[in-house]
């Protein structure tokens, strides 16, 4: 991976963001339970990224893309009022590793943030064309809107670096 | 194939008898949970409608207001005493209209997550100051005592996103003042603890119960519903209080019981290295990346 060649913006995407801008951005977030998901029309070279907690709104506080049955589709709006074609929207996912101990059985969060990511991209009909999730290790990735690239590191010892509802 | 022993098959049928039993504990679990949470969307359903019926009053009543009493100014020939105490009718009516439509439009902003925060050295104490001069006409209204404490008396820096602070600040003093007699006390103490800032606002006013604690942070919601309510606006304040604290990674409580006036605590943690602070320069981002060594992967 070669270094863009034109200086771009930056933007770093907090848990509960959500980011979709024409612009090319470099976009940077952390994830441990935590899911993105990243959506690109390759024609239009425009992305949009996610980072969404836990995966259902449940009616407390405010509906915000914190949770995932808000986070995708507002994403997908997003795209769309900056003039991307619905088929032609494809989705990378990562995150949703169980950043606890695994005796959380049916209820690890990571697990169902990442089936409720998998679900709502399957009926929305938007093909995954690559994907990083689960596991035990957090993930740092880098995705850059223009290109739908993204770099992805992985991390052993996040999970005391930050507090636990922000993964 | 090895046979089991009889031991051994009694400690494999125990094994899949817990797990039977956790995978029963597990799915009553979820099925309360998605009973609570189908009881609290029809509620926040029933919510919404009311809220629709509920703001013609609240942009109506003080737009008449306001209507009303400038075109009383406009005739003239008023003695100067009037005009002070209309004028200071006509900015209460529209100081309340504006903060009403503030926060529309912030709890609107949140719920399309456009509200990315933005880290600066912040003077909390001035910070407070200023929340509590806007506030100075309504506290003047009911006769109410701000006391404002912060920590040791030193001067407060902490780095958060001033503005988003400053919501939450007025909502929770809006809040405090809209429920208080008229003669109460309001106090917000800042203090430096943990790794964070926390504040709490306090007042001495007619109390939360307990048994509502756990949804007076849903929107929409009020102590009071319909047509019978004493109390003005939509229910958003604690709605939007909540999520930009979820945004700035902190944490709301609440501690309350009838009668025994409310007391909400904040606690916010200093930003992460990873924030917008540490990773200005996009180029550092990238190589920081590419330098570290091991499992780089691009997709």
């Amino acid at each position: 991976m070669s270094a863009p060649e034109t200086p771009q913006k930056s933007h770093y995407l907090f848990p509960g963001e959500l980011f979709a801008q024409r612009e090319p951005h470099l976009v940077s977030t952390v994830l441990g339970s935590c899911i993105s998901v990243c959506l690109w029309d390759p024609v239009a070279a425009v992305g949009g990224i996610n980072h969404f907690l836990l995966p259902l709104w449940n009616g407390e506080g405010l509906p915000t893309p914190k949770y995932g049955n808000v986070a995708i589709p507002r994403l997908w709006e997003k795209m769309l009022s900056l003039g991307c074609a619905p088929a032609r929207i494809q989705a990378k996912v990562f995150g949703g590793s169980a950043m606890w101990n695994a005796t959380e059985g049916l209820l690890a969060v990571g697990v169902r943030n990442i089936e409720l990511a998998d679900n709502m991209l399957r009926e929305m009909g938007i093909p995954v064309v690559s994907k990083d999730v689960g596991g035990t290790q957090s993930r740092k990735i880098i995705f850059h809107s223009a290109d739908g690239t993204v770099m992805l590191r992985r991390h052993n010892a996040l999970a005391s670096q930050r507090p636990a509802e922000n993964d | 194939m090895s046979r089991l022993t009889d031991q051994e098959l009694i400690e494999e049928l125990k094994s899949r008898f817990e797990m039977n039993r956790q995978a029963l504990h597990d799915l009553q679990a979820l099925t309360g949970q998605l009973e609570k949470m189908n009881r609290r969307l029809q509620e926040s359903e029933a919510m919404k409608s009311h809220f629709l019926s509920n703001i013609r009053n609240e942009i109506n009543n003080p737009l008449t207001a306001i209507m009303g009493l400038s075109r009383h100014l406009k005739g003239g020939g008023c003695d100067p005493g009037k005009v002070a105490a209309v004028g200071g009718m006509i900015f209460s009516e529209a100081f309340d209209l504006d903060f009403q439509l503030r926060n529309i439009f912030i709890a609107a902003e949140l719920e399309a997550g456009e509200h990315s925060p933005d880290f600066s050295r912040v003077d909390i104490v001035s910070l407070m100051a200023s929340a509590a001069e806007m506030l100075a006409h309504q506290l003047e209204i009911k006769n109410i005592r701000l006391t404002q404490r912060i920590g040791d008396g030193s001067p407060l820096l902490f780095t958060t996103d001033a503005q988003m602070l400053q919501v939450v600040l007025v909502n929770l003093l809006v809040n405090a003042i809209e429920y208080s007699a008229e003669g109460g006390e309001v106090t917000i103490t800042a203090d430096a603890a943990g790794g964070g800032l926390k504040i709490v606002v306090s007042d001495s006013g007619v109390g939360i119960d307990p048994a509502d604690h756990e949804v007076i942070f849903d929107r929409f919601k009020q102590k009071e519903s319909g047509a019978t309510k004493s109390h003005r606006g939509h229910g958003l304040g604690l709605s939007i209080i909540k999520a930009v604290v979820d945004l700035l990674s902190g944490e709301v409580s609440l501690r309350s019981a009838l009668g025994q006036g409310a007391s909400f605590t904040l606690f916010i943690p200093e930003p992460v290295l990873s924030s917008p602070v540490a990773v200005t320069a996009q180029d550092g981002n990238f190589f920081l990346f590419k330098d570290e060594g091991g499992a780089d992967e691009v997709f």
